[in-house]
């Protein structure tokens, strides 16, 4: 912890250079927009920017993608308080009484309390991001690669199971994403299902499959299924004559601190947890506010604390996932798993050794998160109702764009057409599978860390010679792994709860 | 009108679409574990070599797929899904839309050396554009001057477009990609 504290001048000077400065400003930017758009949510609109990062360096990749990641959980905000479209699940629970500020003439109001929320779940999250990241990375280099190893099972289980509607199709899903991570090289001088074609030695891209999953199902969507939706409607809120009453007086912030806390704490506890996510934070921090808060009870017509809970956790997850992801390199979700690759692809490797010898890039990735979220502060201060507008543009219009951008972005890689080949193949069948709520975060998710599972694997099955059950057998290993059989045995028995309860 | 009513879409039962996709990712995944038996054994004792990690992933695939397939052809034996009102248990696709959008945008790789980056991006989003404003214009109220309006309103917001991914790829992240025009008279002064 103190020789992070060390780097904290030179990464503080790297933060404010006008690049930089620039960097996080594009970023947060360009992520309100893209949250405010219906169905992109921080996943979607770090894959469809990916290509941006090209010509970056570690890390302005890595500032300018935690910039569009806390924005865009942010962005998905102002429509759905404004009106009434979230942009993805995890809003869903702000319209609940974000709209109904709206609707009461309080929409100013609303907007700064979901921003001043969304900001501080930013900064509380970092500072237990730092404590957490260095005490579990400490922990981290005590592991061998055979705990390592247990660990990437460990996630997989976690993924597996809370992504999508049932476990056997998260699984599947995850086990595709494995496959897919073996393509190519295999580390051994051998080269694995390839087929004699020469675009797939070096095996899938990350950029491809990111996009192709994330991405590609959205541009799918937005041009196929446009016919369906629906365009939103503008609430009629004359702001003007409330002007007083959309003010945040002192007794409102006195009201917000114990929501500000407890839902910040909850919303970094579960972005800790690979697989739980913004959506799942918000609703845990609303049903928890609504149980703890004074006026529990009127939740869900237009109470400020009702709106403070899921947006403080919403942005309290960024930083949240962040922990696992950097110190043990597991992403705990699509938008982390998109951040890891970010970082292999520039030759950074996530682990517990980034902190021994990078100290001052996990420096700058902590204080960009607080200088992110104070420009966050003053863009959305400035341009709030602006954002909006965004989430009115006809699907029609927004549809081709989104596609052209997703088939240039890729083919921009490497111009190599194969890749684009690639990615609307994968996007297609990703699209297909969603119909069918196969989900396609676990893919993404497995096929970051396979590579990772598999070098632990090799490396603990070479120390042992190739005994695996002296791998398996260690006391940290078997702990983790029964940890991993119990939350399977959890995810599956809720399943099948749910299913009951559906069909009676 | 009715959304609805201007799509092609087809209903399909969520077991069939299932029992179609795992039955896929099945034989795909038997298929591949055939081609792990011809990979290079372990070079040294306690190297799990080549095939050892893809085949663990494979019984993972094994594992969730095989189970879930007999669930689903049970479910289709039965003929859950079918009672009415059970919306849930089908999902609709517009397969014609679908296919027309993979295949334009498939053309975007194989057109663009041929006729360069401005020729490709413009005629592609035109097509999608036009298409798109057209969506509500029905052979009743079509008139030669709506279609060139739709064409005009689609150039356009092409033009536009393709200009500013030019912008964002050729100027500023520096994307060699093959141009026909651009070079020559546009550089954003950059």
């Amino acid at each position: 912890m103190l020789d992070l504290l060390n780097h904290a001048g030179p990464a503080f000077a790297f933060i404010i250079q006008l690049p930089t400065l620039g960097i996080l400003l594009l970023g947060i930017i360009l992520g309100i927009l893209l949250g405010a758009l219906p169905g992109f949510g921080s996943s979607q609109s770090m894959a469809l920017l990916f290509p941006m990062t090209f010509a970056m360096s570690p890390e302005h990749a890595i500032l300018f993608f935690i910039a569009v990641y806390s924005a865009a959980e942010y962005g998905g905000s102002v429509p759905a308080i404004l009106i009434r479209t979230p942009g993805t699940p995890a809003q869903a629970v702000t319209v609940l009484d974000g709209y109904a500020m709206t609707r009461k003439g309080l929409a100013g109001k609303a907007l700064k309390i979901s921003l001043i929320s969304g900001v501080l779940g930013g900064l509380i999250s970092t500072m237990i991001f730092i404590v957490g990241a260095t005490s579990l990375a400490e922990i981290g280099l005590q592991f061998g690669p055979g705990e390592m190893f247990a660990l990437g099972i460990f996630g997989l289980s976690i993924i597996g199971t809370f992504f999508g509607k049932s476990p056997a199709k998260g699984f599947l899903a995850a086990g595709i994403g494995l496959m897919m991570g073996t393509i190519g090289s295999s580390g051994f001088g051998g080269l694995r299902f390839t087929f004699d074609q020469g675009y797939l030695m070096d095996g899938l891209p990350l950029i491809v499959v990111v996009i192709g999953l994330l991405a590609a199902p959205e541009g799918f969507r937005l041009l196929v299924d446009h016919r369906k939706t629906i365009e939103p409607t503008i609430a009629t809120v004359d702001a003007e004559e409330l002007k007083e009453k959309n003010k945040i007086t002192s007794l409102d912030i006195r009201r917000l601190i114990p929501t500000w806390i407890r839902c910040s704490l909850i919303g970094t506890a579960i972005g800790i947890i690979p697989g739980a996510g913004a959506s799942v934070g918000s609703l845990v921090a609303y049903n928890e506010e609504k149980r703890w808060s004074k006026r529990g009870d009127q939740f869900g017509t237009g109470v400020e604390e009702g709106l403070a809970a899921p947006e403080i956790s919403n942005n309290s997850v960024v930083a949240g996932t962040l922990v696992p992801s950097l110190t043990l390199g597991i992403p705990g979700s699509g938008a982390a798993a998109i951040l890891l690759g970010v970082l292999i692809t520039k030759g950074v490797v996530p682990g517990p050794m980034l902190f021994e010898e990078q100290p001052q890039f996990i420096m700058t990735v902590f204080l960009g998160l607080i200088v992110g979220n104070f420009i966050m502060l003053a863009i959305g201060l400035i341009g709030a109702r602006s954002f909006a507008m965004v989430a009115k543009i006809p699907r029609r219009i927004l549809g081709p764009f989104v596609m052209i951008l997703i088939v240039i972005g890729t083919y921009a890689y490497a111009n190599y057409g194969a890749h684009v080949v690639m990615a609307l193949v994968i996007g297609a069948i990703a699209y297909y599978f969603d119909k069918l709520s196969i989900p396609a975060v676990p893919i993404v998710l497995a096929f970051v860390m396979g590579p990772i599972i598999e070098l632990n694997m090799n490396r603990a099955m070479t120390i042992h010679a190739g005994d695996m059950m002296v791998v398996l057998t260690r006391p940290i290993t078997v702990t983790i792994l029964l940890a991993s059989l119990a939350t399977i045995y959890f995810g599956i028995s809720r399943t099948r709860k749910d299913r009951l309860i559906e069909e009676d | 009108m009715d959304d609805e009513e201007t799509a092609v879409t087809s209903k399909v039962l969520l077991t069939t679409g299932d029992l179609f996709a795992v039955g896929a990712v099945l034989a795909g995944t038997l298929y591949l574990l055939y081609e792990t038996f011809s990979m290079s054994p372990p070079m040294l004792p306690g190297y799990p070599g080549d095939s050892f990690f893809p085949r663990l992933s494979i019984v993972l695939i094994l594992m969730c797929g095989v189970p879930l397939i007999f669930t689903r052809y049970r479910d289709h034996v039965m003929g859950r899904g079918e009672l009415e009102g059970e919306k849930d248990e089908t999902f609709s696709i517009d397969i014609r839309g679908f296919l027309i959008v993979t295949a334009v945008a498939l053309s975007f790789p194989f057109l663009l050396p041929i006729f360069g980056f401005e020729i490709v991006t413009f005629s592609i989003l035109t097509l999608w554009f036009a298409t798109r404003f057209n969506e509500y214009v029905t052979a009743e109220t079509m008139t030669t001057d709506i279609v060139v309006k739709v064409l005009v309103r689609a150039a356009v917001m092409a033009l536009v477009t393709m200009c500013l991914l030019y912008f964002i790829f050729v100027i500023m992240l520096n994307v060699s990609m093959p141009v026909m025009f651009f070079p020559k008279y546009i550089d954003f002064g950059l």
